[in-house]
């Protein structure tokens, strides 16, 4: 993955991220709907250009990934309603993202069986990378861990006293978010810029 | 009820503040060059007729045969074949193309999922839109006082960008939960 496909990808992931909810439990459904998203959809992406309906591959992809995205929906109405109705609109984002539809669109070229695992990697990439975004979300914003439990409900592990977090509970909020992608992204520029350096002065 | 949903929509709740519906596009004005008139009718026009056929589908078909859940499936089919109409016109006429499908069919879908009558709908569709035009004279001011020396769109940028946004949903949302429900005390 080249430096700066890689940054436009981790730009349009984080925007993903943003909208949801500060719990570890939303963000991790979300990362297995992204998950099965895009292994589903490197699938139908397989089928359609075997069918040769590469003309309707667009649509046909869309359609697909909103069926996927209906039937994960009615799935965890049965497990967990509460996280679905929390989630509401956000559980459609990942379905309709550019993210999605840029990495399901990228490398077309590619044989079938490499296709699937490049695609897997990247997809397991973005689901530990989303999963840890998510989970520092939860301890540092709220102090707890929440996670799926027992009939049908979440259970929340208290990790340290919420009149401790003070201005942290900041992280858990939108603006939160927000503000940890931007650090994020300076992140990301900075190590990339070290790395440059390294490998220029290993060169020389 | 009107007043209140364009507050909502526009201000406190705004589709591309908090949903990040076309944050992608957004990001590009001060960029990208100049967008045709006609790409913003075909949006607006496409977003407007999807929105009204999908939500007489939904309420007139879907709900009672008690297979509301499918409305995503109908309103993404209903939006290709408006879409596609509107594309195929532009294309005739003007010979150009204007594709364009994560911003217009997700405020068609949260226009569905979120309205309670098909007055609402619209409105909501309407409120979408202006919550992006209000930020736009935003995103250009930043542009140009911020970082005037970024040329492409970076990762510095991109950060940059993020904190602007993060700053403007505080300015909003200190209007919403702080000053009102004090004058409301």
């Amino acid at each position: 993955m080249k430096s700066k496909s890689f940054f436009l990808y981790l730009a349009a992931f984080l925007v993903l991220l943003i909208p949801s909810p500060g719990r570890f439990v939303y963000g991790f459904t979300l990362m297995i709907e992204l998950f099965f998203l895009t292994t589903l959809g490197t699938l139908v992406l397989i089928l359609i250009k075997k069918l040769k309906l590469v003309e309707l591959k667009t649509v046909l992809l869309l359609f697909s990934l909103i069926v996927i995205t209906v039937i994960f929906r009615q799935i965890f109405i049965l497990l967990y309603p509460e996280v679905v109705l929390t989630l509401g609109f956000i559980i459609y984002l990942p379905a309709i993202s550019t993210f999605l539809i840029c990495f399901l669109s990228e490398r077309q070229e590619f044989e079938t069986k490499q296709l699937i695992i490049e695609n897997i990697i990247r997809a397991v990439i973005f689901f530990v990378f989303g999963t840890l975004f998510f989970l520092f979300r939860d301890v540092v914003g709220y102090g707890t861990i929440t996670f799926f439990g027992k009939h049908h409900q979440i259970v929340e592990k208290v990790i340290f006293d919420s009149e401790q977090i003070g201005i942290f509970s900041f992280l858990a909020s939108v603006p939160g978010a927000l503000l940890l992608s931007a650090l994020i992204t300076f992140l990301h520029l900075t190590v990339r810029k070290k790395f440059k350096i390294i490998s220029n002065y290993l060169q020389q | 009820m009107f007043v209140d949903t364009v507050l909502y929509y526009v201000f406190f709740s705004s589709s591309l503040l908090l949903y990040g519906i076309g944050i992608n596009r957004v990001t590009q004005i001060g960029f990208s060059s100049k967008t045709e008139v006609t790409f913003y009718v075909k949006l607006i026009l496409s977003i407007f007729c999807s929105s009204v056929l999908s939500w007489l589908v939904t309420y007139y078909i879907l709900l009672p045969l008690g297979i509301i859940e499918l409305f995503p499936i109908f309103t993404f089919l209903i939006y290709v074949c408006i879409n596609a109409f509107f594309e195929a016109l532009i294309r005739i006429t003007t010979n150009k193309s204007c594709s364009e499908f994560v911003l217009s069919f997700s405020i068609v879908l949260i226009s569905i999922l979120e309205s309670s009558s098909l007055l609402n709908s619209l409105l909501i569709c309407l409120c979408c839109l202006c919550a992006i035009i209000v930020i736009v004279p935003l995103i250009i001011a930043f542009k140009s006082k911020v970082c005037p020396e970024i040329k492409v769109i970076n990762e510095k940028y991109y950060a940059l960008f993020f904190i602007f946004l993060a700053v403007i949903i505080i300015i909003f949302s200190v209007a919403d939960v702080s000053w009102i429900n004090f004058l409301e005390c």
